[in-house]
């Protein structure tokens, strides 16, 4: 097999005071395409672009082809066990908690 | 002695490194603005056209457009396919620190080799890539001829 193109996709990332969103445009890429993977504090995603070939059909090509990745480094205010992800439309959501005790808090003041 | 002016090889035009940068600065500003290169890389959405013995195929790529929001049209062997890409939407106090998706509108046309029937088009969208298939006019499909031998 030839070597393979690596497409970056474009994101955007996202958060409110619990929760981390990061969205990834991967279109072209079914749920059973992509791979999420973990490991010491590294989020790497990686879909493969499903595309038909016409081998000689081919009369003009725009899109990209070949293999989405994309990596982030998971800091220690998330939860990593809470990662949720979710395949729309080419597009993939992440979700990922942040932890109780990076959550910004009220001190009251006393006396 | 006698001094001759130095070239750089291959460099034969009279046009002075000055002109040149000139030339290129002048292509900039005389390109189209619209241009995918310089604004909305994603307004002209990328296509691939492609075709077998019965139907061309064209895919789009448009991740998160609603199959609600594309309009398809066809009219003299031209498809029109307009849309919108809308903002997902914002939840209470959400803080965006980095975004490189774009949002907007988008049209891209397309005219259809002679042999496209235009009257005999479909629509899919999967993955969010749109994919139309228009079928050939059954006159230009390759088709067996059987040969007789007596």
């Amino acid at each position: 097999m030839s070597k393979e193109n690596i497409i970056v996709p474009a994101g955007k990332i996202s958060s409110t005071k619990d929760q981390i969103t990061l969205q990834l445009e991967m279109p072209g890429v079914s749920k059973d395409n992509l791979d999420i993977i973990i490991e010491n504090k590294l989020l790497r995603i990686e879909g493969e672009k499903q595309m038909p070939d016409f081998k000689n059909g081919w009369l003009h090509r725009e899109r990209r082809t070949g293999k989405y990745v994309k990596e982030y480094t998971l800091e220690d205010e998330v939860d990593e066990n809470s990662i949720k992800a979710a395949m729309n439309k080419g597009i993939l959501t992440l979700t990922v908690d942040i932890k109780e005790k990076a959550k910004p808090r009220k001190i009251a003041i006393s006396g | 002695m006698n001094l001759i002016e130095w070239k750089k090889p291959g460099f034969n035009s009279s046009l002075s490194e000055l002109d040149l940068l000139q030339n290129e600065l002048s292509k900039f500003f005389d390109a189209d603005f619209m241009d995918s290169r310089f604004f909305g890389r994603n307004s002209v959405p990328a296509v691939d056209f492609a075709e077998d013995d019965d139907n061309f195929y064209l895919f789009m790529d448009i991740p998160g457009v609603d199959k609600k929001d594309i309009d398809l049209t066809i009219s003299r062997n031209v498809l029109i396919i307009k849309g919108e890409k809308k903002n997902l939407k914002n939840v209470d106090q959400e803080k965006v620190y980095h975004n490189e998706i774009w949002y907007g509108t988008f049209e891209r046309s397309i005219t259809l080799p002679d042999m496209a029937d235009d009257s005999n088009v479909k629509a899919d969208l999967k993955d969010g890539v749109l994919v139309v298939t228009i079928a050939k006019k059954e006159s230009v499909k390759p088709r067996q001829i059987e040969v007789k031998v007596n």
